[in-house]
Order: C-alpha cells, then sequence, then structure tokens
C-alpha cells in the first residue's frame, strides 16, 4: 500500500499538481483535461435535501468503503468539517474541490489519491462526484482511470440508477451518464484576435458550454476558459467524450491559427504586449489576482510562442499557484487583508522571477521565498 | 466579464430581479436566453422585472418518499431523492428532453449486488402499457421514444 498525504494540508506536497504539470499533449492550450461522473446512494436523499444525520450516513458509508478496500490503493479521505477554511481554500486553488464544499454544513469533503490525479467528492451536489484530471489534452486516459473506479466503486456501493434514465443525480442536467468532460483551455489568441465570441458561441451551438476557472459562475479571468459537454443523457460515455473532443480539437486549431496570424501580421505588437506584462510583474508593488492572470497569460503566450524565455511554462505555473490566494497566506502563515495581499503578491512575483533569472540581478525582497531554497516542501517556507 | 447563468457563453448583459415567496432572486442572463425565458428585453434596459412563471403546475406534486414538492425543485433546483423521478416523471421527463434531447441513456450499464432484475421488468411492463396508450391515442412520436427505452432494456436480456 502507498503511503498517505500527510496531513494537515500545510504541507502538501510542494510539486505541481498533475493538472499542472504541464507534461502532457498539447499543454501549451489544453491546461488540463478532467472527467468528472456524477453518482448517488439508492434510497437515500440527494444532498442539498439530506439532514445532518443523513449526511454523515453517507460520508461514513464512503469513507469506510475507501479505506477498507484494498483495490481503491491509497485514500485520504478528509472531512471539510475539519479543516479550517484555508485549507479549504487551498484545496479549491488545487482544484481537488469545488466552490460549493468551501460551505461546510455536515459531513462533507474529499477523498483525494495519493497520486493526486483522482479525487471523490462527498455530499458535494451529488452524493459522489468521481473527478480524474491530468495535463494537456489527454480524454481516454483520464476517462479511463475514472471509469475503473467508478466500477470498482459501483461494486460497494449501491448506486441510484434507472434503467431508462441512467444515474440519477440531484439536478437533471447531470442525469444518465452523469458524465462531464471539462478542458481548461488558454485561448489568447482568440481573445487578441476578437474571435473569442464567435468560436465560443459555434462551441455552444454543438453543445459544449464555458465556464471560468473554476466551474459554474466564476468569472473568466486570464483568457482561461473551461469547455465541457452540456448533454449527459441520450449517448454512450464514449460518445460524450468523442464529440467533446472534437470540438475542443476545432477550438484549439481557431487558437493555433490565430497565434499563427498575429506572429505574422502583428510580431512586434505582441512583443510589446508580452514584454510590457512582464516589465509591470517585475515592478508592481500590489497585484490583484485577475490582473496577475491577465499578465500571466501575456507571459504565456510569448513562451508558447517562443518570443519570451526568461521563464519557462512550469516556472509560470508554479508561480500562478504560489500566488493564489490561499496558498500566498499559507507560505506567510498569516491571514492577510485585501491590500496586504496584493503587495505579497507582487512580493512573491518578484521572488520567482529573481529565481527564475538569477542573472538578471533582481533584488529579492527580504521576506521572499524562492522556489530552490525551500527544499521542496512548502510547509518549510514558515520564518 | 460574468457570463451568462443559463448558456455559460454569452456576455450576461441581463440582471433579472425576481421575487418569489419574498425571496429576491437574482439571476445574470443574456439576451437570447432572457428572450428564451420569455422576458421581454429592450437593448437600453438593463434591470427586468418579472413576476413568478409558468412551469409550475397548478396543483403541487410531492414526493412521498423524501417530501419534495415540484414547486421546491423549481425554485431550488435539486430534486429531493430518487424516486422524485418518478414523482415528477412527465414535468421531468419534459425538462430531460430540452436539456439532453433524448430521454433514454446509452451509457454505462449498472446493477447493484442485489441486482435490478425486478426494478427492470416492472419498468418493462409500466412501458409497455405507455406504449400502448400512446398507438391508440396516435402519439407516434411518444410511441418512438418508449419503443426505444423498451429496446434498451431489451439489450440488458430483460424479456
Ligand atoms: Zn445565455
Ligand atoms: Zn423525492
Amino acid at each position: 500500500m502507498r503511503a498517505k498525504l500527510p496531513l494537515p494540508l500545510s504541507v502538501l506536497p510542494d510539486d505541481l499538481p498533475a493538472w499542472f504539470s504541464h507534461t502532457g499533449p498539447q499543454a501549451d492550450l489544453v491546461i488540463s483535461t478532467r472527467v468528472r461522473l456524477a453518482r448517488n446512494l439508492a434510497n437515500r436523499r440527494f444532498t442539498y435535501h439530506a439532514g445532518r444525520s443523513e449526511r454523515k450516513q453517507v460520508f461514513d458509508m464512503v469513507a469506510s468503503v475507501l479505506e477498507r478496500g484494498k483495490e481503491f490503493g491509497a485514500f485520504s479521505v478528509i472531512n471539510c468539517a475539519s479543516l479550517s477554511p484555508l485549507d479549504r481554500q487551498l484545496l479549491l486553488e488545487e482544484r481537488l474541490i469545488s466552490p460549493d464544499l468551501l460551505n461546510v454544513e455536515g459531513d462533507r469533503g474529499v477523498a483525494i489519491d495519493n497520486d493526486r490525479h483522482t479525487s471523490i467528492m462527498i455530499n458535494e451536489e451529488d452524493h459522489l462526484r468521481l473527478h480524474s484530471i491530468d495535463s494537456g489534452f489527454k480524454a481516454e486516459e483520464v476517462w479511463y482511470r475514472i471509469n475503473l473506479l467508478d466500477d470498482l466503486l459501483g461494486h460497494h456501493l449501491p448506486y441510484a440508477y434507472d434503467i431508462r434514465r441512467g444515474f440519477l443525480t440531484s439536478c437533471p442536467t447531470n442525469s444518465g451518464t452523469g458524465l462531464r468532460v471539462s478542458f481548461l483551455l488558454h485561448l489568447p489568441g482568440l481573445a487578441l484576435t476578437k474571435t473569442i465570441d464567435p468560436v465560443l458561441l459555434g462551441a455552444s451551438q454543438m453543445g459544449i458550454s464555458t465556464r471560468g476557472f473554476f466551474g459554474e459562475h466564476s468569472e473568466v479571468m486570464g483568457n482561461l476558459f473551461q469547455l465541457s459537454n452540456q448533454a449527459t443523457l441520450g449517448a454512450r460515455e464514449e460518445e460524450f467524450l468523442q464529440h467533446t473532443r472534437k470540438i475542443i480539437g476545432e477550438v484549439t486549431a481557431h487558437e493555433r491559427s490565430a497565434r499563427e496570424r498575429i506572429l505574422a501580421d502583428a510580431g512586434l505588437e505582441l512583443s510589446d504586449r508580452v514584454f510590457r506584462a512582464w516589465g509591470i510583474l517585475l515592478h508592481a508593488k500590489m497585484l490583484t489576482m485577475a490582473e496577475f492572470l491577465n499578465l500571466s497569460s501575456a507571459l504565456r503566450l510569448g513562451i508558447d510562442c517562443g518570443i519570451f524565455s526568461e521563464m519557462t511554462a512550469v516556472q509560470l505555473n508554479r508561480m500562478t499557484l504560489a500566488v493564489m490566494p490561499a496558498h500566498l497566506q499559507r507560505n506567510r502563515n498569516t491571514t492577510l487583508s485585501e491590500t496586504s495581499e496584493q503587495c505579497e503578491r507582487a512580493d512573491m512575483v518578484r521572488a520567482f522571477i529573481g529565481a527564475a533569472a538569477p542573472k538578471k540581478a533582481v533584488r529579492k525582497p527580504r521576506s521572499a521565498l524562492s522556489p530552490e531554497n525551500n527544499n521542496g516542501r512548502r510547509g518549510a517556507d514558515r520564518s | 466579464m460574468k457570463l451568462c447563468d443559463e448558456c455559460g457563453i454569452n456576455p450576461a448583459n441581463i440582471h433579472l430581479t425576481q421575487i418569489m415567496q419574498n425571496e429576491t432572486h437574482i439571476s445574470h442572463l443574456c439576451e437570447e436566453c432572457a428572450r428564451k425565458k420569455g422576458i421581454n428585453v429592450s437593448l437600453n434596459e438593463q434591470t427586468v422585472e418579472a413576476s413568478p412563471q409558468k412551469s409550475v403546475p397548478a396543483v403541487d406534486k410531492t414526493c412521498k418518499q423524501c417530501g419534495c414538492t415540484y414547486a421546491l425543485f423549481r425554485s431550488k433546483g435539486w430534486l429531493g431523492c430518487s424516486n422524485c423521478y418518478q414523482a415528477f416523471e412527465k414535468e421531468i421527463d419534459e425538462l430531460l428532453l430540452q436539456m439532453h434531447g433524448s430521454l433514454v441513456h446509452k451509457g454505462k450499464k449498472y446493477t447493484a449486488r442485489t441486482g435490478t432484475a425486478p426494478q427492470a421488468l416492472s419498468e418493462m411492463k409500466r412501458l409497455r402499457q405507455e406504449l400502448a396508450v400512446a398507438i391508440k391515442n396516435e402519439a407516434f412520436e411518444q410511441a418512438a421514444t418508449i419503443r426505444d427505452a423498451i429496446q434498451t432494456i431489451k439489450q440488458m436480456g430483460v424479456q
């Protein structure tokens, strides 16, 4: 049996989560692929209608199956009720839980596989939300992994299932397969050429919906879009995957040709934009998350187009995660006011830039920590 | 940019304030989806008032298993339990058809360890009765859908 995740979460391993590792195919455009299956236990109220004791029963049932069953490998079951708001926010930023699980009412939480590829949210909108996620454009592998887990779990837990409507879910939008495959895309080319709206509209007419970074109702920042299938009933899982993959393939083709057009027709303007963003990041004293993401979008595009080499995409990802509000607070080991959060973010960015390009003689701020000197564990950051 | 709550695609430039049973509900919609919901949109109007509308049947239905009513489901968006799918069958089937363009699950088959055969048999019986009624009423489109469902169950080896 593999080792379990160290707890508390303040010492989550420092390596980037798989989805942000920039290792998968087409990771320059498709940051991650995630497949989710919505499942409920038979003969029980769905989460939002369940009382505390019912939620506890479901939570305990799932936890005990995962902890007893050897075939599941090493899942750590985390009850969000036992976490601080900061730790919950950390899990959200690592995309291990949804914003809904920030609200604790009774026993709700997440079971995380040791390799952080798969996780199961418990008592979210549905009793079970099985997730599998990885870097790049990788629908088959991700689906294969979650499908297997679903088979195993369904053998131990009685699912709510109806022969005609398939897996029954709290909201009928997920009924049937309960499957949602979503791709996190970086689409600055379409945004710059102002063709993003028609492309996304075209995708929506093909049954693909768009959301922001953190899912439903979250705002679009930094040209990061989550595209996923809308329908879940009426076709086989593989058909939904294939269809969504095809449409995403078209969207990425549009993005690539937009980038080529920009490079050909406005290479200088693009380069100007990238280095202006770099300049602001180098010198800003305060940065909101939205501003950071918008500036880093320009850097990411510069890296992908080969016109910017001060940082690698992996370093950029590392920096992006480190400046998210909860990660920032954990590294500083203190709660931050809005203003001080923005100052700390700017400090952290300069520290990363200093570490990424040591020759450039960027002065490191006194309190900032570069990723090199923290020994691969964020917990060691505390001073 | 805030995206439309309904389609998630277009920017939301209609901010709809609905007052239902003393609860204020604000939704952000694009013009297209607002129109689909039957809300009159003129381009320079930013906030539209709408009265609680349609889709809740005159006599409300209640799920005996969990006590959830159809009106509660429509106002919050979440069903109470799996039996709600039977309790509000007609309304939910209508919704499923709107959302997915289909009423028939074609994905993974599932049999809990306890077995689903009895459920499949009773479903088959019910569908056959529905089919007879649909044909009698010359509702051929509906009949075709039911036939599909029967076919699906047959593929699972239930006769
Ligand atoms: Zn819309
Ligand atoms: Zn019910």
